[in-house]
């Protein structure tokens, strides 16, 4: 129930609160009347409000929630003489001028022990058609309703498209593609399709629904390519862990509203376009996992907004960070850059996000070494440069290794070395960051193809290993050493 | 071709290998044993034995199928040390629960290979570091609670990429940053806990996207700016807290759609009115607008509230009168309007409120008598009308009445009613700064359960009733300031558990009674009656009206001062002589120095109702079976005593040689109340040995914790303090070596043998070397104090219980961190 009030509306109602105060008898329970373009009065709404007298529930709508919580196996509600009256957790109701009440609002599914929506029984649940006799619905809420008899998501939903405000069908179990009935929901506000088994493109009749603030797709098998986008009004976009091909649309940097952009775990290809700098608002970017390409865009540096960036498992081509790319990002706190064939040295700039709390910039090919200005990023909790080709000094000093304990993660480098006078030594687990030694000292043989290999990504282990264990890994390790013998051997022959 | 398939053969080869050291669950288990401390007495059954099967083990639940772990309950185990990383070799992990232990270090990075993780408990432990990262990768995560930790560093906007989380509970942590906003765009979250942690910004309007979630805590951070324009659309909300933060500007008018059941936006900084429409908030049950700075009248439409239990609406600016209507609110439990600019009368609607048990309108303007309908409030437990300028009498008829009865500083006249007296369970009566007149009942010492009476500042006449030696629990008495004449009865003398006496500027006469008891009272007391004489040397009497004691003839003060003097010297020699050197082993001395009958001296509250007969008779007159330590200088006992907190009582070995400077020092150590010391509740100088009682801390003893089981002063030795320092301390501080310096100090002064520790000349010289010349800058230090034992709460339902019951103090600055008065604390005055 979403109330927006215009200046008028509330200053009409301002005075008739006033006016009521000043003739009711104060203990006679009263209403603020506002009206809206439904016809509903808004007021505050529970419980205890509804009065005795006169007001029932629209009998076409009861019936209509009668059938609903049928198909749903909650046939007790038809003992129920009105619905409205004898409100349980999961309908809400408003009384139009005539006193009489109208469903704005169902919920189903069992979300969690302390709110208690009517369950579904999930061998024989469906959504009833008579959803369409309810006029004045604005909620529609499933959760985890039909997983057991999988069905498509009714195309008759599109019915409700004058007054429906947030639709959600949340691991639903509903199969089949995207209805495009859909896009005649056109005050649609959130919707919600999480985790269900929808396969088919977007629609492309959703750019219809141009109010949407939250469209939360994830989960799915959707295929073919996001569609052009432009809802001025979006402020969460998750299309995350589906199918999706193609490029990231351009239209994207046109969604002014949006802060939080999650693709992640698709197929999507081509660049990051340029057109992304104009997302001020972003907190959130995780394109991760997916198969872009081409070097980081410098228009990134454009989104000052921005936390957290995501761009893990892109294989991006092998270039270098741009040394500018990420200078306005002042208050990015997170940064993922992992697995993406990254070449040449870690910029500078770098150094300079010192708001950041986690940097990953592992698995790539990273060379030179790490700036000195790192020992300004006084916040860091989490660095992982490992498995990269970096030489030369740490620059970091003991509070910020000690601070990050074991998830400061530098192994498997070319020759990364600590200076001896800085005491990193006494606050470095040798277990913990193998193959680096003080630089004043002979470099310790870099391992790198046994620990790459033995180690895959989980990082070495920082707890005692006991005989047995040391035993087995020995086994493992040696093991590896034959492989890799093997290995050498073929690719020789 | 065949180049392929030895490569696959060697995919298949390594891969099994792998296989088989990560699929051994029982392996992993062993090595998550191993971070923890000093578990054999409790994990011992995790075993490395080839019968033991990891399944059976304690806490471990398997799959029926794989028989992988798929539970680990371990809490409540007084678990020490860090989880382990291997927690990420368990795959199939449903349930983490390691709740109540006293686990340190940091959250593993490897917690988010657990990818089937539904539930995260790490409550109730000193865990510090960051939230990681790889947490907001457990996609199934529905039950996220990490509160009452250490943890710093802000919230992750990451954590929105949970999409089945529905209780995020990260309260009573170290926290800082802004809450981000993308968390409230959450369909499933149902519970939302970030009270107590130093989170800053404002509330977003995006607050109400939660359209799932019923409890919202922010309490007690530092968020500015005002409450979102558009909060009435967080329709779902039933608990919305937001009480101790910094927020300014008025309560928005649409809160009125609020359906919530708990409202608390107190110790803020709002204000403008209070808006009516709250009035139509029915489903309330607790409403606290306390502490802020909210004017204007009080709604009467307020009273339309009849499901309201708890109306605080004290420490504001509010003026007008108290509403009538407000005797409406039927199930009202407590009324706090105190501290307001209120005027006029108090309704006498407010008898109708018949399960009102504390009613507060202490410091307003209110006017006119208390009215007798107050009486119909059978269930008024407490009254406090202080200071306003109420006149009439004291009402009779509040029979009830058990605790608190305030009517100080009005202007009440007329005598002191008999029917006080029959309050039989009166604990507080405080009548002072009126102009009551008369004489003292002396029925008021029927009131046996009495231990505050203040009858200051008032124009009573007539003597101090006998009868007031019956008061048994007493510990306070004001009679100043009055017309009271006559003697200073001698029973008061028996009234052993006071601890404040005055009745100076009345037109008392005669002698102080001579009791060890009356000899604490400073000469303060007494001063102003001139016909009045004390035992001290310094008494005025002595000095400057030697002449008016006319009823004593010279031969008898000769007598008595050569009697005093006697006395003096027998005490002298009995206790300053030269003592032996060796410790008692136990209490059973020969006989002890000169006290007749032992005495139960009270220093705080909540000993107050018992008396050395009913601790004896608990302990079975100190039997060993009530031991629970030992310590360097004493033996400790423990006493469960009847409804009140058990107490620890220490048994000297060896008595003091100067009684007197004995109980001076106690009282002094009494007079403490720090966070960080355990209370001295009181102490007894008694045959079976000089007892202190203590509050009973659980968790033994601080030494033990030194020496057993975190090993610190091992950690000193191998030069590795730093090791057990708060990390935040070497983010903040920048002379390591001084921490150092202190952390060693600190341990000296933990020495088993008092003869090792360092005097307290000594500690203030070497912390007096530490500090820089100029004053540093007060800074909050965030980490100077460690997590207050708190209560442990299981579920969730409990916390709500919790909160609907707000701290009854009188506007307590909240906002001062506990660091803040740690730091005040030790200023030096």
């Amino acid at each position: 129930m979403a109330l927006f009030f215009s200046l008028q509306n509330f200053v009409a109602l301002l005075v008739l609160v006033l006016i009521f105060l000043c003739l009711l008898p104060l203990a006679r329970p009263f209403t603020v009347i506002m009206s809206d373009s439904s016809g509903l009065v808004d007021g505050p709404q529970s419980g205890y409000s509804i009065n005795k007298n006169g007001i029932r529930t629209d009998p076409h709508e009861q019936e209509a929630v009668y059938d609903i919580m049928r198909a749903t196996g909650n046939n007790w509600a038809t003992d129920i003489p009105d619905v409205c009256r004898s409100r349980w957790h999961g309908i809400e109701c408003m009384p139009d001028k005539d006193n009489i009440y109208h469903i704005v609002s169902l919920s189903f599914g069992a979300l969690s022990d302390d709110t208690a929506f009517p369950p579904c029984d999930p061998t024989r649940s469906y959504i009833s058609p008579s959803i369409t006799k309810l006029p004045y619905l604005r909620t529609l809420l499933f959760y985890r309703c039909l997983s057991y008899i999988p069905q498509p998501i009714p195309a008759f939903l599109g019915k409700l498209g004058s007054t429906l405000q947030t639709l959600v069908l949340r691991e639903n179990g509903h199969v089949g593609p995207l209805p495009s009935e859909l896009g005649n929901l056109t005050h649609l506000r959130v919707l919600d399709l999480h985790k269900n088994n929808l396969n088919g493109s977007i629609p492309v009749s959703l750019g219809q629904v141009t109010g949407l603030r939250s469209l939360d797709l994830s989960g799915n098998k959707l295929t073919g390519s996001i569609p052009s986008l432009n809802f001025s009004v979006l402020n969460i976009l998750d299309l995350s862990q589906n199918l999706l091909t193609g490029s990231i649309p351009p239209s994207l940097g046109t969604c002014h509203s949006l802060i939080k952009i999650d693709f992640s775990r698709n197929r999507l290809n081509g660049p990051i376009p340029d057109s992304i700098s104009g997302l001020t608002n972003l907190m959130l970017l995780d394109l991760s996992y997916n198969r872009l390409s081409g070097p980081l865009p410098s228009p990134l540096r454009s989104l000052t907004s921005l936390q957290a960036l995501n761009l893990k498992g892109n294989s991006m081509g092998s270039n270098p960070i741009p040394s500018h790319c990420f200078e306005g990002l002042k208050g990015l706190m997170i940064l993922i850059l992992s697995n993406m064939n990254l070449h040449g040295p870690i910029p500078e700039s770098l150094g300079r996000l010192t708001n950041l709390r986690v940097l990953y910039l592992d698995n790539n090919y990273l060379n030179g070494s790490i700036p000195s200005n790192f020992q300004d990023l006084k916040n860091l909790s989490e660095l992982r440069l490992n498995d990269n080709r970096l030489t030369g000094r740490v620059p970091l000093g003991r509070d910020m290794v000690w601070r990050m304990r074991s998830k400061l993660r530098l192994y498997n480098n070319s020759g990364l070395c600590y200076n001896a006078n800085s005491g990193f030594e006494e606050d470095l687990d040798s277990w913990s960051h193998p193959g680096i030694g003080s630089c004043d000292m002979p470099k310790p043989e870099p391992a790198r193809t046994v620990r790459h290999l033995s180690t895959s990504g989980s990082g070495p282990r920082t707890f005692n290993v006991s005989s047995d264990a040391v035993f087995k890994f020995s086994v493992f390790v040696r093991l590896l050493q034959l492989t890799s013998f093997v290995l050498c051997t073929l690719t020789l022959m | 071709m065949a180049f392929r398939v030895e490569l696959l053969l060697l995919a298949i080869l390594v891969s099994l290998s792998f296989g088989s050291v990560d699929s051994d669950d029982g392996a992993t288990l062993l090595e998550i044993k191993k971070s923890f401390r000093d578990v054999d007495n409790v994990l011992y059954d995790w075993t490395n034995s080839p019968s033991s099967d990891y399944c059976v083990w304690r806490g471990v639940t398997c799959d029926n199928v794989t028989f992988s772990v798929v539970a680990l309950n371990l809490s409540g185990l007084n678990l020490d040390g860090e989880i382990s990383p291997a927690i990420g070799e368990l795959k199939f992990l449903l349930t983490i629960d390691l709740r109540e232990n006293r686990l340190s270090g940091q959250i593993p990075d490897e917690i988010g290979d657990c990818s089937s993780l539904k539930s995260l408990d790490l409550s109730f432990n000193e865990i510090d570091g960051d939230i990681p990262f790889s947490i907001s990768k457990l996609k199934q995560l529905e039950y996220l609670i990490l509160k009452n930790n250490q943890l710093i560093g802000p919230i992750p906007s990451t954590l929105s990429q949970i999409p089945n989380l529905k209780v995020l509970d990260l309260a009573q942590n170290n926290l800082s940053g802004e809450i981000p906003r993308l968390i409230y765009w959450n369909e499933v979250l149902q519970y939302l806990g970030l009270r107590g942690n130093n989170l800053v910004g404002t509330l977003s309007t995006d607050m109400c996207q939660l359209t799932g979630l019923w409890y919202f805590d922010v309490r007690n951070n530092s968020l500015t700016g005002s409450i979102p324009q558009n909060i009435g659309n967080c329709t779902a909300f039933q608990v919305l807290d937001l009480s101790y933060n910094q927020l300014t500007g008025e309560i928005p008018f649409n809160i009125g759609f609020l359906q919530v059941a708990t409202l608390s936006f107190q110790g803020n900084r709002l204000t403008g009115h209070i808006p009516s429409v709250i009035g139509l908030m029915q489903a309330l049950a607790v409403l606290d607008l306390s502490c802020n700075m909210l004017s204007g009248p009080i709604p009467p439409i307020l009273g339309n509230l009849t499901y309201t239990e708890k109306l605080y609406l004290h420490g504001n600016k509010l003026t007008g009168s108290i509403p009538p209507e407000l005797g409406n609110m039927t199930k009202l439990h407590y009324l706090e309007l105190n501290d307001n600019n209120l005027d006029g009368l108090i309704p006498p609607e407010l008898g109708k409120l018949t399960d009102l048990f504390d009613l507060n309108v202490a410091n307003n303007n209110l006017e006119g008598p208390i009215p007798d309908n107050l009486s119909s409030c059978t269930n008024l437990n407490s009254l406090n009308v202080h200071g306003n300028k109420l006149n009439g009498t004291v009402p009779l008829g509040f029979q009830r009445l058990e605790s608190m009865t305030n009517l100080s500083s009005n202007n009440l006249r007329g005598p002191i009613p008999i029917e006080l007296s029959r309050i039989g369970n009166l604990d507080t009566l405080d009548i002072s700064d009126n102009k009551i007149n008369g004489s003292i009942p002396s029925s008021l010492g029927d009131l046996e359960h009495l231990l505050k009476l203040n009858l200051s500042r008032n124009h009573l006449t007539g003597f101090i009733p006998v009868e007031f030696g019956n008061l048994r629990s007493v510990m306070e008495i004001d009679l100043s300031n009055n017309h009271l004449s006559g003697f200073i009865p001698p029973e008061l003398s028996q009234l052993q558990n006071m601890v404040s006496f005055n009745v100076s500027y009345n037109n008392l006469a005669g002698d102080i009674p001579t009791s060890n008891n009356f000899s604490r009272f400073s000469p303060d007391s007494f001063i102003g009656n001139p016909g009045l004489c004390g035992s001290w040397l310094s008494s005025p009497c002595h000095e400057y009206h030697p002449t008016e004691r006319v009823t004593i003839s010279k031969a008898a003060i000769l007598g008595i001062a050569l009697g005093a003097l006697v006395i003096l010297l027998v005490i002298l020699a009995a206790a300053c002589r030269p003592h032996t050197p060796a410790p008692f082993s136990d209490g059973s001395l020969d006989k002890p120095v000169s006290y007749s009958t032992p005495k139960l001296v009270i220093l705080h509250m909540n000993m107050a109702l018992h008396v050395y007969e009913d601790i004896m008779r608990m302990t079975e007159n100190l039997s060993e079976k009530y031991i629970i330590g030992y310590g360097a200088s004493s033996t400790v006992y423990k006493c469960v005593l009847k409804n009140c907190k058990p107490v620890a009582i220490k048994k000297l070995y060896s008595h003091y040689q100067c009684l007197k400077e004995f109980e001076t020092e106690l009282e002094t150590v009494g007079s403490i109340k720090h966070r960080n010391l355990v209370c001295l509740q009181g102490y007894s100088l008694s045959p079976s040995g000089n007892l202190l009682f203590y509050d009973y801390m659980e968790n033994g003893s601080l030494w033990d914790l030194l020496h057993g089981k975190f090993q610190i002063l091992s950690k000193t030795a191998s030069n590795a303090v730093m090791e057990t320092v708060d990390p935040e301390i070497t983010a903040t501080c920048k002379d390591l070596g001084a921490v150092k310096k202190v952390f060693q100090l600190a341990l000296l002064c933990t020495k088993r043998q008092p003869l090792d520790r360092p005097t307290m000349h000594e500690v203030t010289r070497v912390l007096g070397s530490l500090v820089p010349s100029t004053p540093p800058p007060k800074q909050p230090a965030p980490n100077l104090t460690a997590p207050l034992p708190s209560t442990k709460v299981s579920c969730y339902m409990d916390e709500y219980a919790n909160i609907k019951t707000p701290h009854m103090m009188n506007c307590p600055s909240m906002s001062t961190s506990d660091a803040q008065l740690f730091l005040k604390f030790g200023e030096p005055s």
